[in-house]
């Protein structure tokens, strides 16, 4: 005798669309979601002690962890007074079972594109600069999606930015005598972002919207529109490729509802 | 720096035949059909176990009439040592690894009961302070046993150096990243606790054959 939730999931593997359409008319999610609910979200910071900065976040069954190193550098010779810093973000071969061997795929560097992205546009890279022409740090920012059901992209750019959030790099000088340099770990100081960016996802399947996509919600829907918008509301990132019309109501309520709950989660999180 | 005080102790406290903390948990991940992570010491291994299954594409080549493909991945987080080493997908060190799991699993998991199916392990080393093959292995059946899939025996493995003091061979157990760079013979063992099979033994350097013969009891 099979229990209701086992009979909801073998309905949910035989005719998905239907089984989340019987859902949505009353205005709720398989599940047990509101339309504009979020799934439990946790935050853990330092899980990897052997980089300089890290943080997981846990988004449902999402899991996604950054780790940030930090070296030194000579800067490039256009940009004497830079540091710099690439993302590189990859599907971990945990994470699916049909992980191959090989360089990240479209989905991992179109991720990792995006992040980089943002970034630019709240962290300077000039404040990585040690002595012009000679030394400067560069950020290594690695992430790795560990469980993928639905919404990376949130998870990941939280995952960064509160690792980026953590960091310190201790004080470098340059001996005038020897040209060398000395590291001072005694003082380390954080780094500084103009703005929290916080990243917003939301599913499409037949016209509604739903916020913070599981894996199954994802694929049966057209593709997801994501809104990036820093804690003050300045709006960063609207993304959206292709998939079924939107209405301009639909875009507008999107992006209010976006930097509202960047504010919050600044006031939650990064406060 | 000194592997083995005239006291008996290690670099950090322990005895020479003493493990390191170990601490691990089961079904970690909802979308493998076991998983499992496992942290001895500072090394933290993540594994996950899909199958079994119907083979992939790829493997259709692969595919037995008598018993199932087991595949394994191995793969490290650019974070996961001291120094940051981004390794490609797939490189050399890797698929060694990758190789010497798939013939240790292969040994142990009782792939006659699946013909024409396909078992994929995946690790994953998110930190590495030294033993971490011996770590993947561990987890990795602990991710078997999540996945209830029959096998053999535990497969368990260490890692072992030989310090010698006094012209005594100490094993010490349970190699940390320092004790592994300290250039002494490193022993890396697999076996199965019940019928007392080894399944896998590297040595990679000079180890003279006295001393050897004193560490069969690992």
């Amino acid at each position: 005798m099979l229990s209701v939730e086992q009979l909801s999931r073998q309905i949910a593997d035989i005719c998905p669309e239907d089984h989340l359409k019987s859902f949505l008319q009353r205005d709720v999610r398989p599940d047990g979601r509101s339309l504009d609910e979020l799934r439990p979200l946790v935050l853990a910071k330092n899980v990897a002690p052997t980089a300089d900065s890290s943080a997981m976040i846990r988004l449902g069954n999402t899991k996604v962890i950054c780790g940030i190193t930090a070296e030194t550098i000579k800067p490039a010779a256009a940009t004497p007074k830079d540091g710099s810093f690439s993302v590189n973000f990859e599907f971990s071969s945990v994470c699916s079972p049909n992980a191959k061997a090989g360089p990240p795929n479209e989905v991992a560097q179109t991720m990792s594109i995006f992040l980089d992205g943002i970034l630019k546009q709240v962290f300077q890279t000039n404040q990585l600069c040690i002595e012009p022409d000679l030394l400067a740090w560069t950020l290594f920012i690695d992430v790795y999606c560990l469980e993928d059901d639905g919404n990376v992209t949130d998870a990941a750019m939280m995952s960064v930015i509160s690792s980026l959030r953590d960091l310190k790099l201790p004080e470098i000088t340059i001996d005038e005598e020897t040209a060398k340099p000395l590291v001072n770990l005694e003082k380390q100081s954080p780094v500084d972002l103009k703005m929290f960016p916080v990243s917003t996802t939301y599913g499409e399947f037949s016209g509604i919207l739903l916020l913070d996509p599981t894996a199954r919600e994802t694929e049966l829907g057209s593709s997801p529109i994501t809104v990036v918008c820093s804690e003050k509301g300045a709006l960063l990132c609207f993304n959206r490729s292709g998939g079924s019309p939107l209405s301009q109501e639909q875009v507008a309520a999107a992006i209010e509802n976006s930097k509202r709950r960047s504010s919050t989660i600044y006031d939650q999180y990064f406060a | 720096m000194e592997l083995l005080s005239d006291e008996g102790f290690r670099f950090d406290g322990r005895r020479a035949a003493e493990f390191r903390k170990i601490q691990g948990r089961l079904g970690v991940f909802d979308h493998a059909d076991g998983s499992a992570i496992l942290q001895q010491g500072n090394t933290k291994v993540l594994a996950a176990v899909f199958g079994p299954r119907e083979p992939m594409a790829s493997q259709r080549g692969a595919v037995s009439q008598e018993r199932c493909i087991v595949d394994v991945e191995y793969s490290r987080a650019a974070f996961a040592s001291a120094e940051r080493k981004r390794r490609a997908r797939g490189d050399k060190k890797a698929q060694e690894i990758s190789l010497s799991l798939k013939k240790t699993f292969e040994a142990t998991i009782l792939t006659t009961l699946y013909p024409r199916s396909a078992i994929s392990i995946f690790v994953e080393v998110l930190q590495a302070d030294g033993g971490d093959y011996a770590v993947c292995v561990n987890a990795a059946t602990l991710a078997l046993i999540d996945a209830g899939i029959p096998i053999r025996d535990v497969c368990c493995a260490v890692s072992c150096g030989v310090a010698i003091k006094d012209n005594v061979a100490y094993s010490l157990l349970d190699l940390a990243y320092s004790e592994e760079t300290a250039r002494i013979p490193t022993i890396v063992a697999t076996g199965m606790p019940k019928t007392g099979e080894m399944v896998f033994f590297e040595v990679e350097s000079r180890l003279h054959m006295d001393y050897f013969r004193a560490h069969q009891c690992i």
